[in-house]
């Protein structure tokens, strides 16, 4: 083994005139690169998962939902004062959900009518934090006002201070509808940052909201925020069950957006799937590295078997190449995936710059009319402004661990064949 | 009489492809004693190359045993060969055969390093052979930077570092002009002597055969006394 090192070390050394080293280094090269993508996709793609399912947990699931059923006892101040004072609960505040008809003198479309305490804007940072408001204010504090979401704004084509029209029903005997119209104010209006939710939500206050939405036509929710969100919630769902009334089920929000948070980590899976196969695409480039620095070097690994050297020593050879190529591939792949995602946002906005940069050079030249539109890699309205990134150790050590198998299965095959050269054969062609 | 360094019996070589059967060597026995210089001449083509490389362990006779120190040659596993490569030979070829990526001094150290000799034990070794080739000037020079009786000297002292019990030499001047085979052939025959070593050289040039203390001749694949 000893003498295998000394003849690696020699052809990593680059002494003499051999062209191992330069062979070594694409090696290493294509190792590196390929998993740049890899720790990019991992490292990004998790905080970019957890950046948006948070904004839907601040903005539209809560982190918790105690869920009345028909016959449940109403929550009263008092309960939900005790369910706030359990340990690692921050929030816990009533919604009444219903859908409804909205509409204005110039427009309307159907709508989630959300009735939350007034107090919810103050109370809630999450809310606060991932929340929008483009004009007005979140402001529930008379019985008609109401807040709206900005797409459904644009559709009724209201402004702050407008007033708006909504419909609901209330189901009498003989499963008969009575339609109930109720007037609002505009008070605020604001955006989520997704256009699915901004079509939908029009915030009223929870008074309001219990006369106007029948329990027949609308649920009644308990919406729960915690400290961490993103830690087992099994301790916390058992605490709450304690506090609340007959007929309250608790569903924790990864229950609630189950398939949504399934599809997003399928999709980060697939990314990560196929990022790993480009490290096997870059484990042909070590392979053929190898076999080349095999056949360049035949003669001399008949040399060195002719002077004592066995065939495990010489494959030890290639295995030690494909070892240190894959060490070093990893160590360098990681770190420039590292930088890259940890300034992914600077990335983004450079090269959002240079495209624009590009494109406004473009019509400079050809005397094209300016564009209004700044051009977006991203569109915020379904992605996000700012990509949190989050460094998993474990899934770095993953990845490299990978690499590093990988080149030691790409070294396998020339090392075997190396093993197994007859040094007269070499010799007699010489 | 000591036990002898290297021993024939019945040696011979066949090659066979799908036409014809060429016997090369046929029925070759001899011996050499410790400390002796044998030199085997003939025609090129002979096969003392042949020969040669059935001695050492790189090729494997049709029929008939070599025994080189204590080795049954022709029966040894890679791991045997191995051994044997590294306890019983240091191999002189025509052609220099250095690493390109090693000093002189490193070329001649790699035996013994490959054997299990400590770096600094190897050194030893190759310092005072590289001083008895004459080139402790050149140590540090790499192979591309040593003229070709450099190299082949480079050579001679390298096959002498593990202290072998027997030196193997094919036509180790056949690369060279003739002033440099000359010095290579005194050195060769110097240092074996020197260092009291066993040497088996096969060579065209029948000259060289009377510097030998023992001495035969190929011809049509067997081996007779000259």
């Amino acid at each position: 083994m000893k003498s295998s090192l000394l003849v690696v070390g020699r052809y990593l050394a680059g002494a003499g005139k051999g062209g191992s080293l330069r062979r070594i280094r694409g090696a290493v090269l294509s190792v590196a690169l390929s998993l740049i993508p890899l720790i990019v996709v991992m490292e990004v793609s998790d905080g970019m998962i957890q950046g948006i399912t948070a904004r839907y947990l601040e903005l539209g699931t809560y982190h918790l939902q105690a869920i009345a059923g028909r016959d449940a006892q109403e929550a009263d101040g008092e309960i939900l004062s005790r369910m706030r004072h359990l340990p690692g609960v921050d929030l816990a505040v009533r919604e009444r959900q219903g859908v409804a008809l909205a509409y204005s003198k110039q427009g309307r479309g159907g709508v989630t009518l959300r009735a939350v305490p007034p107090e919810l804007w103050d109370s809630d940072p999450g809310l606060r934090a991932y929340m929008e408001i483009r004009s007005g204010a979140f402001d529930l504090s008379t019985e008609d006002s109401a807040v709206v979401a900005a797409e459904i704004a644009s559709r009724l084509r209201v402004q702050v201070g407008d007033e708006i029209k909504i419909l609901t029903t209330r189901s009498l005997a003989g499963d008969s509808l009575m339609p109930r119209v109720s007037t609002f104010t505009v008070r605020g209006i604001v955006s989520t940052g997704y256009q699915e939710m901004d079509k939908l939500w029009i915030y009223i206050p929870i008074g309001r909201g219990d006369r106007i939405m029948s329990r027949e036509t609308s649920r009644q929710l308990i919406g729960i925020k915690v400290q961490k969100p993103f830690e087992p919630l099994e301790a916390i769902s058992r605490g709450l069950r304690g506090v609340l009334p007959q007929g309250f089920r608790i569903f924790t929000w990864n229950d609630l957006e189950y398939a949504q948070y399934v599809s997003f980590r399928t999709t980060r899976y697939l990314l990560i799937f196929i990022m790993a196969l480009i490290i096997c695409v870059a484990a042909v480039n070590i392979f053929s590295s190898l076999v080349m620095i095999q056949i360049e070097k035949r003669e001399e690994i008949a040399i060195l078997k002719s002077l004592g050297m066995s065939g495990g020593e010489i494959s030890a050879i290639f295995i030690i190449l494909g070892f240190l190529v894959g060490c070093v591939g990893a160590f360098l792949g990681v770190a420039a995936g590292l930088a890259l995602s940890v300034s992914i946002n600077e990335v983004i906005a450079g090269v959002e710059t240079l495209i624009n940069g590009a494109w406004g050079f473009v019509r400079g030249l050809f005397l094209l009319p300016n564009a209004e539109e700044h051009i977006r890699i991203f569109n915020p309205d379904f992605y996000l402004e700012h990509i949190p990134v989050t460094i998993k150790l474990e899934e770095l050590a993953l990845a490299a661990g990978f690499s590093l198998l990988v080149a030691l299965f790409a070294a396998w095959l020339p090392s075997r064949n190396a093993g197994k050269i007859r040094p007269l054969e070499v010799m007699r062609k010489h | 009489m000591s036990e002898a360094v290297l021993v024939l019996k019945d040696v011979s070589k066949t090659y066979a492809s799908s036409s014809e059967k060429l016997t090369i060597l046929r029925s070759v026995s001899f011996s050499v004693d410790p400390g002796k210089i044998v030199v085997i001449t003939g025609e090129s083509g002979c096969g003392k190359s042949t020969l040669l490389n059935l001695i050492g362990g790189l090729d494997t006779p049709t029929s008939g045993s070599i025994e080189a120190g204590r080795y049954q040659v022709g029966a040894l596993s890679e791991d045997g060969l191995t051994k044997y490569r590294r306890n019983v030979l240091g191999l002189v070829f025509q052609f220099h055969y250095l690493l390109r990526e090693f000093t002189a001094l490193e070329n001649i150290m790699l035996p013994a390093r490959i054997a299990g000799l400590s770096s600094h034990e190897a050194r030893e070794k190759a310092e005072i052979l590289i001083t008895d080739v004459g080139l402790e000037s050149r140590k540090n020079h790499y192979p591309t930077a040593l003229s070709g009786g450099e190299r082949q000297r480079i050579a001679v002292a390298r096959a002498l570092v593990n202290d072998p019990l027997l030196i193997l030499a094919d036509e180790p001047t056949g690369n060279l002009d003739e002033g440099n085979s000359r010095m290579v052939e005194d050195l060769l025959f110097s240092v074996v002597r020197k260092h009291g070593k066993t040497l088996l050289l096969v060579t065209h040039d029948s000259q060289l055969a009377h510097r030998s203390d023992q001495r035969y001749t190929l011809h049509g694949g067997e081996l007779l006394p000259a």
